[in-house]
């Protein structure tokens, strides 16, 4: 399954401004989302947004990129701008369903 | 001892009935494949296919004629059977629906199961019972309920993790662990039928009370666990909601 738009929209944003490459900064997303326990394919951008917030900064910081501030911005920025494209019925909806 | 075995058989019927009758009415508001599958799952197997078998039990106290326990007997595997068969489905659907390899898998472990359905139907139940065919079919339909606490208690590490940064509900994520137990519960109390069934009761009194006390207890475990996952009291979601802040 193909990976989510707001998942590739923030490894672009890294891997362009910062210096990590595409392959790090691709591993380093997924790293960040498997700590929150979140998945690259169905991640929606309310949900990125707490992971570049709470997991990412420190993510970042220990692979040694500068100013991790001013990237996250511009990458929150840049979520503004994508759709989380179709929305599954992920096992976490459908057991909140059957709770009624 | 055959006094808690009747009062586990109880709450088990009424927590399927009800349970199946919400999920299936739920079901008809959504359109959701996943709340069809567990409520088709709960009434047919959970209540309709141990009811008959219960009712055909000698140990019920109910003196029916041999082919009159024999037809509730087949027919309390048919239909437990096929509520397995839904159990596979809820599971596929809930958490691997866009795999075709998975989808592949659920329709070949339903094949089977409907296919040991005919050990039961050709042979006496004695016969039955041991025969390769069924324990098979046993096999398989215990598969699904141990994939389904696989993949429950899987899902309810990695909601932990979203619930550490509020990005998960703490009912919703309890709710995966309640289903997780009352799979391992249902898994145990398969496992203890199908060893009285294979080495006799009379072996099983031999050793003395504790396999009807497992049997018992787990019985019991698995409904009571299913009602607070599907059904909690007010209470109860209080004091997971109180215990996420806690630990938060």
């Amino acid at each position: 399954m193909a990976d989510s738009p707001v998942f590739e929209c923030v490894c672009e944003v890294l891997e362009r401004s910062s210096s990590l490459d595409r392959l790090e900064s691709r591993g380093t997303v997924r790293l960040a989302l498997k700590q929150a326990g979140l998945e690259a394919r169905s991640v929606s951008a309310s949900q990125m947004k707490v992971v570049l917030e709470k997991v990412l900064p420190e993510e970042l910081a220990s692979r040694g990129v500068d100013d991790v501030d001013a990237l996250l911005g511009e990458t929150v920025s840049a979520l503004a701008t994508v759709e989380s494209g179709v929305q599954h019925d992920s096992p976490e909806s459908v057991f909140a369903r059957l709770g009624g | 001892m055959l006094l808690l075995l009747g009062i586990s058989s109880l709450i088990s019927l009424a927590a399927a009935l009800v349970l199946g009758i919400r999920l299936l009415r739920l079901a008809a508001h959504t359109r959701g494949v996943p709340e069809l599958a567990m409520g088709a799952s709960f009434l047919l197997g959970g209540f309709l296919g141990f009811l008959f078998i219960l009712i055909g039990n000698p140990a019920a106290g109910v003196a029916l004629p041999v082919p009159v326990t024999e037809m509730l007997f087949r027919l309390g595997m048919s239909l437990i059977s096929v509520g397995l068969c839904f159990t596979y489905i809820f599971v596929w659907q809930t958490f691997r629906p866009g795999s075709s390899s998975v989808r592949g898998l659920t329709l070949t472990a339903i094949v089977c199961i409907l296919a040991s359905l005919w050990a039961v139907w050709s042979a006496t139940i004695e016969e039955a019972l041991v025969s390769p065919l069924y324990l098979f079919g046993e096999a398989v339909r215990m598969g699904g309920m141990v994939w389904g606490c696989i993949e429950a208690l899987h899902y309810h590490v990695v909601m932990r993790r979203r619930l550490a940064l509020g990005l998960a509900d703490p009912v919703v994520t309890n709710r995966f662990l309640l289903w997780g137990i009352a799979m391992g519960a249902g898994i145990i109390t398969a496992l203890t039928g199908l060893c009285m069934t294979l080495f006799g009761m009379t072996e099983m009194v031999g050793l003395g009370a504790w396999p009807y006390l497992v049997l018992g207890i787990f019985a019991t475990i698995s409904p009571v666990a299913q009602w607070f996952a599907f059904f909690p009291p007010r209470g109860y979601c209080e004091w997971v909601q109180g215990s996420a802040v806690e630990a938060s």
